[in-house]
């Protein structure tokens, strides 16, 4: 269990500290013509960077939860023939 | 330099002393029990006992106030924050808030907070350093408090986890609110410190005292109101990950805000032997105990001690992350 969950943390931190420097070196900097178009789109792909970040999270925790239930059970029905 | 010593010193043992004398008292007087689930007897346990630590809380940073009267506001605010959000949790221990109500009310507590001025908005990022955001921080304040507090609530599933592990995250705080030269922080973390370990020994396994809602919101919202006055959010983020990952996965499971009572399908099971069980029904919430408990069933001690090693894990990264932001910031 311990190394699992202990990569998923690291993961995150990794990703988290990653996704404050893209969008604060690549989103926060961009300038489209019109002010206003240049407001949603640095929202609108900062938000879409989060949203990915939470989906990969979710999707990696829920893929190792199962997987290791999967295992568990693999194991168990050998043991008892 | 003496002063700040002394501070700390008065305030973890002023919250050490009177929260390990006044959870039995209020643990009797208060009357409300609770039935804890995870053991085979099935043994009723005076719950809110949490009042506890608002208790000592309220009485070590009164004695702080006395020592360092300079630092009142700040003070203040911390305790009004974490009063309010405990008082949220007396109503919802004494008649069950809903799982919208909670969060909102407990938003509510970063009140003092924002009324007293005692936050900055120009908070420290890793690898960046010091970033402006003036108009938005006061509408991300409620988010710093509510967050934490309900995080922590979760987390307050089995005898020990909730002081325990959230010992760790404040004992982190108080380490870098010192690298960040906030010494203010530092004695409030250290009266909160001084709350929670006393408070340990009533809730380790076998619990005698529960610290119910009235106590797990006022330690949520006391860390929340930390990371905002002592300037830490990214450090309290990364030292809460486990925290916040445990309400993450349960939210997302289910798939909108949910009370433990709601739940039909409950995510661990308790077996003959005593052990803990994941539940292998696809309709349980996915929470952190569960995901522990996948690799094959655990006494509740040893999965509270897996609960230990996550959070000093996220608090190691936590102090990396302080560093990352020091070598950006001269604080």
């Amino acid at each position: 269990m311990k190394a699992g969950l202990i990569g998923i943390i690291v993961f995150v931190w990794v990703s988290m500290l990653f996704g404050l420097w893209a969008i604060w070196k690549f989103v926060v900097p961009l300038q489209l013509p019109n002010p206003v178009l240049s407001g949603v789109a640095q929202v609108s792909l900062g938000a879409g960077l989060v949203a990915l970040w939470l989906w990969a999270w979710r999707k990696i925790t829920n893929t190792y939860f199962w997987q290791t239930i999967k295992k568990k059970k693999q194991d168990t029905a050998r043991a008892y023939g | 330099m003496g002063t700040w010593l002394l501070g700390f010193a008065i305030a973890f043992l002023t919250g050490l002393f009177i929260t390990f004398m006044a959870v039995p008292f209020v643990a009797k007087k208060t009357g409300i029990t609770g039935v804890d689930i995870h053991k085979l007897t099935k043994p009723v346990i005076p719950e809110m006992g949490g009042l506890g630590i608002a208790v000592g809380l309220t009485v070590a940073i009164s004695m702080s106030y006395i020592l360092m009267p300079t630092a009142g506001l700040k003070f203040a605010a911390f305790l009004f924050t974490a009063l309010i959000a405990g008082g949220v949790g007396v109503i919802d221990d004494l008649h069950t808030l809903g799982p919208r109500i909670k969060p909102l009310l407990t938003a509510m507590a970063c009140l003092p907070i924002l009324l007293l001025g005692t936050y900055s908005s120009h908070p420290y990022l890793p690898l960046i350093g010091r970033i402006r955001l003036t108009i938005v921080y006061p509408f991300l304040l409620p988010f710093a408090v509510a967050i934490p507090a309900n995080a922590v609530n979760m987390m307050d599933v089995l005898n020990g986890a909730m002081p325990a592990t959230c010992s760790i995250v404040i004992g982190t705080l108080l380490i870098c609110a010192i690298l960040f030269n906030q010494y203010e922080t530092a004695i409030m973390c250290a009266a909160l410190l001084g709350c929670l370990l006393a408070f340990y020994y009533y809730n380790r396994y076998p619990a005698r005292v529960f610290s119910g809602d009235a106590g797990s919101l006022t330690v949520g919202a006391s860390i929340g109101a930390l990371a905002s006055i002592g300037r830490m959010e990214v450090v309290a983020i990364v030292t809460l990950l486990p925290f916040i990952m445990n309400a993450f996965y349960g939210l997302t499971s289910i798939g909108r805000l949910y009370e433990h009572k709601e739940i039909v399908s409950r995510p661990i099971q308790l077996l003959e032997t005593g052990q803990l069980a994941a539940s292998t029904n696809p309709n349980a919430p996915i929470t952190l105990t569960r995901i522990i408990l996948a690799a094959g069933p655990l006494r509740e001690q040893e999965v509270v001690k897996n609960f230990l090693i996550l959070t000093m894990v996220s608090s190691f990264l936590a102090l990396v992350t302080a560093a990352l932001i020091l070598v950006r910031v001269s604080v």
